[in-house]
């Protein structure tokens, strides 16, 4: 865990709009770690389970999803660019 | 001149079907009790002919022409996945998917008994185009009567000196995930049985990473029979499976057959005293309930994707329709449909873990008179908390069957909730929920 994370601004490779944060449900355990890291784009669910806001359009939002994919202990967070 | 038109110039301008009458097995254990002569090699080169050299890239066309989408369910457009494929370098692999998870779904089975050679055509039709470094048959390891014809039929190939890449034929646990397009990649690898999360489509990076086909068999079928024909309108009926009275009864019916004439052929609306169903389950557990006042007269083809339905329609998903008499219970049918999809759950995904399990549990609560307070949000809550949330389509089935229950059968519900009182005490059970081992 405690990937580095990357310098912001470099960290924005594409445009905002054309990249999303996905949880990998087989992975997730529920900690929730990532809730407190990115507050504004997970929120949890009746078990504990994070809900993601897929679509991130600000570079605010990737530089969250990005400490939140780095903090998750079971790697379970994916900031991919859409294709 | 577009490939697609040449293709339409060479052939006869009419469809052809893939089956020439319906089949029908007894529901509790598969066992075939009528239907055709399966097709041999010679009787299928009767019938179809060779199997067509056409280049693949016009094939796609055409493919796109007819809007040919997945037969095992999930309906993506075939097209698509195969250029995605090609554009990935191809080299990869194509798995012909025989493996039908849905317990009320016996077309895959029915058409690689009876019609073995035409998937197979369709098979290295795919596996050449994509130039692909191995072609697969994926069955469940129960389906012996499925897997006696295919290993029949290759053996007639190879004998017969076909050029064409060799197939293998593997099998997963007959379990209701094992067709599942990522649980079929990774058995194939050697992993569990079981779906993952994919970051890619499989169609650009699948089994060890290389561009992965896996079609439904009849969606091959399909693709054998367009190579021949080229894109004619209209195309044959899809496969459907009718699940009703302890028989599956498996037709093709021609696309402007409504729901009701389907139940008619397959013996279900009876004689003219015999009452419609008061509902139907479309598409299997993948799918939903629909009134039988908005279905019964709808077109095929149309539930196929060609032409409006009514509003709110579930998927035909694989083609299933389980007609619901009059007599049941539909919420008892739907708990026993969610408790079904809980326990094949693979287990992994939170959210699936958690949130089917306590959906089909309410639902069963509903459906034994011990219906809680709340217990009606509880259920609109769930679906709306797990829909989409699971590494595959499970829950979303879920979902789907218990918002649907929701307001096909209002009044069910109503008194279940409001009364704990059954309006058809004491019916029989009708969804079929084999055992899970
Ligand atoms: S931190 Fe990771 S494992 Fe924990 S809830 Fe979030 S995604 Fe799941
Ligand atoms: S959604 Fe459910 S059935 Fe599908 S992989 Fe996850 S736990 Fe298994």
């Amino acid at each position: 865990m405690n990937r580095p994370q990357r310098p912001t601004g470099a960290a924005t490779s594409g445009l905002p709009g054309s990249a999303v944060l996905r949880v990998d449900p087989t992975a997730c355990d529920g900690v929730a770690m990532c809730a407190h890291l990115a507050p504004d784009l997970i929120e949890l669910d009746s078990w504990g389970f994070p809900i993601v806001r897929a679509n991130l359009t600000e570079r605010a939002e990737l530089r969250a999803a990005r400490a939140a994919a780095a903090g998750c202990p079971r790697r379970a967070l994916h900031v991919d660019k859409t294709h | 001149m577009s490939a697609a038109t040449r293709l339409a110039d060479e052939a006869p301008p009419r469809p052809i079907p893939l089956l020439d009458g319906a089949i029908r097995y007894r529901a509790a254990d598969r066992r075939l009790l009528s239907g055709p002569q399966p097709d041999g090699l010679a009787e299928h080169l009767a019938r179809y002919g060779a199997r067509p050299r056409r280049s693949g890239r016009s094939l796609i066309t055409a493919m796109d022409a007819i809007q040919l989408t997945g037969r095992g369910g999930a309906r993506f457009p075939a097209a698509a996945k195969w250029r995605t494929a090609l554009a990935a370098g191809g080299r990869g692999y194509v798995v012909a998917n025989g493996a039908e998870g849905e317990p009320a779904s016996a077309k895959d089975a029915a058409l690689l008994q009876h019609r073995p050679h035409l998937v197979l055509d369709g098979l290295a039709t795919a596996a050449e185009t994509m130039d692909a470094t191995g072609a697969v048959v994926w069955l469940h390891e129960t389906a012996h009567a499925t897997r006696h014809a295919i290993g029949r039929a290759l053996a007639e190939r190879r004998a017969a000196g076909l050029i064409e890449p060799p197939v293998h034929v593997l099998a997963g646990p007959d379990h209701y995930l094992t067709g599942e397009s990522s649980a079929v990649i990774s058995g194939l690898a050697g992993g569990p049985v079981l779906p993952a999360f994919q970051r890619v489509p499989a169609a650009r990076a699948g089994l060890y990473g290389r561009p992965t086909l896996v079609q439904n068999v009849e969606t091959l079928a399909r693709v054998a029979l367009l190579a021949r024909t080229g894109p004619v309108a209209p195309q044959p009926g899809p496969m459907v499976t009718v699940a009703a009275g302890g028989l599956l009864t498996v037709l093709e019916p021609p696309p402007n057959a409504t729901v009701a004439r389907i139940l008619q052929v397959s013996g279900v609306l009876g004689g003219p005293s015999a009452q419609p169903p008061q509902a139907v389950l479309l598409g299997g557990y993948g799918g939903g309930w629909a009134t039988w006042t908005a279905i019964g007269g709808c077109p095929i083809g149309h539930l196929d994707g060609h032409g409006p339905v009514p509003a709110d329609t579930p998927s035909l998903g694989a083609g299933i329709i389980v007609p619901l008499p009059r007599d049941a219970c539909g919420v008892a049918e739907t708990a026993s449909a969610l408790d079904y999809l809980a326990r094949s759950s693979a287990g992994q995904c939170g959210p699936c873990v958690f949130g089917t399990r306590e959906l089909a549990d309410t639902m069963t609560r509903l459906a034994t008179g011990r219906s809680r307070r709340h217990d009606g949000d509880r259920i609109r809550r769930l679906t709306g908390e797990i829909d989409g949330r699971g590494a595959c389509g499970l829950p979303d089935g879920a979902t789907r069957i218990a918002s649907t229950a929701l307001h096909v059968f209002a009044a069910d519900v109503h008194e279940h909730l409001r009364r704990d009182r059954c309006l058809h005490p004491g019916s029989q059970a009708v969804l079929p929920v084999p055992e899970i081992r």
